[in-house]
């Protein structure tokens, strides 16, 4: 068995096409003018909804059928705990609906950065590049709401800024992790507070407060 | 910059492996230094039948799979990976029975991981 470096011109080591955003469109320029900017959303959402039709067919094939289908799976299989399982705002309904300007501006910002990002139910999370100078990845499910979405940009804006560094430099500092951490938590709190939704503002001060927790090192269970 | 993940741990390197084995199941511990330590372990059981051993127990942990460090990298994901750093024909074929025990969504996340830092690693639907 051999496991080699991968070559710096291999296209496969570090850079993924973002299929998703390329089925989006989403690579076209915005225009100005307002007509082509009300056809490209019509386009977006019916590109969006195909794709999030398809994510979901098996599972709604399996309710249908009233069997223990995909989402009995998805909520009981040895899942980490990522984003998604404690995504409160997603009752209000999923960012593709309620934001789809803002979902189309990220998925463009993304992609002009060269990030990947992968459809994936049930799950959101960014992941930065174990090499450094590398973007990273989205992981974004399609039924995500905007908070959530608010909450993995920020992960990506704070890998952004800090020019890509890698992962080992968010693994070497608990407090500069946490601090972006918080970032990330307190544009979900101020937006579901923006809403009105102060009780999912709560919940969402609590997840935060368990989180920091964990990187910072202060549990004592 | 970082370099790569794989690159030596210069802090944690000096560290004892019993202070690495006190820190990784220390749950007050950071959960990024806990990462670390275990990779640093992964790392040194290249050489060490023992170690590797116990760094699979570790790895195989349903706690350390789920406790994630930074976005989908796992305890477990982090140990792996310090068993492909160390090298080693049988670190190596640790490491690839590890992930082979793993839900797909873990395995494509490892795959990506090692992709990322410039290791050729089967995507799932290859290995299983």
């Amino acid at each position: 068995m051999r496991f080699e470096r991968l070559s710096e011109d291999d296209s496969s080591a570090a850079s993924y096409p973002c299929e998703a955003i390329d089925d989006l469109g989403l690579r076209a320029a915005p225009t100005p003018d307002a007509h082509q900017e009300s056809w490209n959303r019509e386009t977006y959402h019916i590109h969006y909804r195909a794709l999030v039709d398809a994510e979901y067919r098996d599972a709604r094939r399996s309710l249908d059928a009233d069997t223990h289908g995909l989402w009995r799976t998805l909520v009981h299989h040895e899942q980490k705990f990522l984003h998604a399982d404690a995504d409160p705002l997603r009752t209000l309904g999923p960012s593709h609906e309620t934001h789809p300007v803002e979902l189309q501006a990220a998925m463009a910002r993304l992609g002009a950065a060269g990030a990947e990002v992968d459809l994936r139910p049930d799950s959101m999370s960014y992941s930065p590049s174990a090499v450094a100078g590398q973007p990273g990845r989205l992981i974004l499910d399609p039924e995500a709401s905007y908070g959530a979405l608010l909450h993995e940009m920020s992960h990506f804006a704070d890998d952004e800024a800090a020019g890509f560094p890698g992962l080992r430099y968010w693994l070497e500092d608990p407090a500069v992790t946490a601090a972006g951490e918080s970032r990330a938590y307190q544009a979900e709190i101020d937006y579901a507070n923006s809403i009105g939704q102060t009780g999912v503002a709560s919940q969402l001060a609590e997840l935060k407060a368990q989180r920091i927790s964990e990187l910072l090192g202060e549990n004592d269970g | 910059m970082m370099g790569n993940l794989l690159d030596p741990d210069l802090e944690f390197r000096d560290l004892s492996v019993n202070e690495l084995r006190d820190m990784v199941s220390r749950k007050s511990e950071s959960v990024l230094r806990r990462g670390r330590a275990i990779m640093e372990l992964g790392r040194r059981a290249s050489s060490d039948t023992a170690l590797l051993e116990e760094v699979a127990a570790m790895i195989r942990a349903p706690e350390n799979r789920r406790l994630v460090t930074v976005g989908t990298a796992s305890i477990s994901q982090l140990g792996t990976a310090g068993l492909v750093a160390g090298g080693g024909e049988r670190a190596l074929a640790l490491a690839r029975e590890l992930v082979e025990e793993w839900q797909t969504e873990e395995r494509s996340d490892f795959g990506w991981l090692m992709r990322s830092s410039g290791i050729a690693w089967p995507h799932p639907t290859e290995s299983s």
